[in-house]
């Protein structure tokens, strides 16, 4: 559905930077599921490949804000799933590219639309397209984890590798797909 | 009666003569000597990093036993309880595998069914919550682990990590 190379312009983004990520897990999951992150503390330099990934990683949290807008007119009976969801992404993008302008890049711009892999049409094809979106966050947040050398990157984006994984769990819970997990969340092939 | 500068000179002379040559050997030194002997300070090698993997391979191991004993004491949730047990199969295979890629050591042998034997809740809702904590448990380990590793590993206790995670929600 996404591609990481998006056409952003380089404008300064005023994130939220809070040290825990507001309503993420109330939908999708009742324990916390990551490790918390101290988004207020200086991020500092970024490696030149861990910083691309970093920004590949926000290009995909950009289309899956972006996809559960569109889900949220087809599956208005999951709108708390969906709004804690997309909030949670909202989050992720933010405290991300907060990350990206403290190591000197530019922000990463949202486009103005997305190509989709699936006609949503009804309940559940919404359903898989966010599906689709939490499996390929999950698959951005796992490169830039085995992309830096640096723990507190390596933590945050396990944050946002584990809050895909859950939401992708739950959401295929939702629609009674089993198993509802899969051992490895974010691996390609 | 005693002349007085003949008696202040000979205390003066003696003074002299013991002073002189008592402050080179209080002193211990020989000014117009090499001295052979250098401070050197030395400091202990660190020992070498200590490697997680064995670890969670272990605990790994362990709660792959007790999700075992769980399915059998607990037939009302086997199946959900089958599919977490079919992941963390999968993960200590992919633990054991990154052990002999990187050591060529093989992971030692699981202990025989009679030692494996563990003790779980009877009630189902005891049960579950062993398993999420055991999940919860692994986890930590996990986070803590990928913080001091290669690149590669920090991948792969990551996607392990956030599976965990999701073993907690899916069986909250």
């Amino acid at each position: 559905m996404t591609s990481p190379q998006s056409t952003e312009e380089p404008t300064a983004r005023s994130g939220s930077a809070g040290s825990t990520e507001p309503g993420t897990s109330a939908g999708t999951a009742p324990v916390a599921a990551s490790v918390p992150v101290a988004s207020s503390q200086a991020p500092g330099a970024i490696e030149e490949r861990a910083l691309k990934l970093l920004r590949a990683a926000v290009s995909v949290e950009h289309a899956a804000i972006w996809a559960y807008g569109l889900i949220s007119a087809y599956s208005a009976k999951d709108a708390d799933l969906i709004r804690t969801n997309r909030n949670g992404h909202i989050f992720r993008r933010d405290a991300a590219n907060d990350r990206i302008a403290a190591a000197g890049g530019e922000p990463v711009q949202p486009r103005a639309a997305y190509n989709l892999p699936v006609d949503v049409v009804d309940v559940e094809s919404a359903r898989q397209l966010a599906r689709i979106a939490e499996s390929d966050c999950a698959k951005a947040w796992r490169a830039v984890v085995g992309g830096t050398d640096s723990p507190d990157l390596r933590t945050f984006a396990l944050s946002g590798l584990s809050d895909s994984a859950v939401r992708l769990a739950m959401l295929r819970k939702l629609s009674k797909l089993t198993p509802f997990t899969t051992p490895f969340p974010g691996k390609t092939g | 009666m005693n002349s007085p500068g003949t008696s202040r000179f000979g205390r003066r002379t003696f003074l002299l003569a013991a002073g002189g040559a008592a402050l080179p050997l209080a002193a211990a030194c020989n000014p117009f000597g090499s001295s052979t002997r250098a401070t050197t300070t030395v400091t202990a090698d660190a020992p070498p990093p200590v490697d997680a993997l064995p670890n969670l391979i272990a605990t790994t191991r362990f709660h792959l036993v007790r999700i075992d004993a769980a399915i059998a004491a607990d037939k009302t949730a086997a199946k959900q309880l089958t599919d977490i047990r079919s992941d963390r199969a999968e993960h200590l295979k992919a633990l054991e595998d990154e052990l002999t890629r990187t050591s060529g050591v093989t992971s030692p042998a699981a202990p025989s069914d009679a030692v494996q034997r563990v003790e779980v809740p009877q009630d189902p809702v005891d049960i579950m919550a062993l398993v999420r904590s055991d999940a919860a448990n692994d986890q930590l380990l996990f986070n803590d682990a990928l913080l001091t590793c290669t690149p590669f590993r920090a991948a792969l206790y990551a996607t392990i990590s956030a599976c965990l995670a999701s073993h907690r929600a899916v069986t909250a």
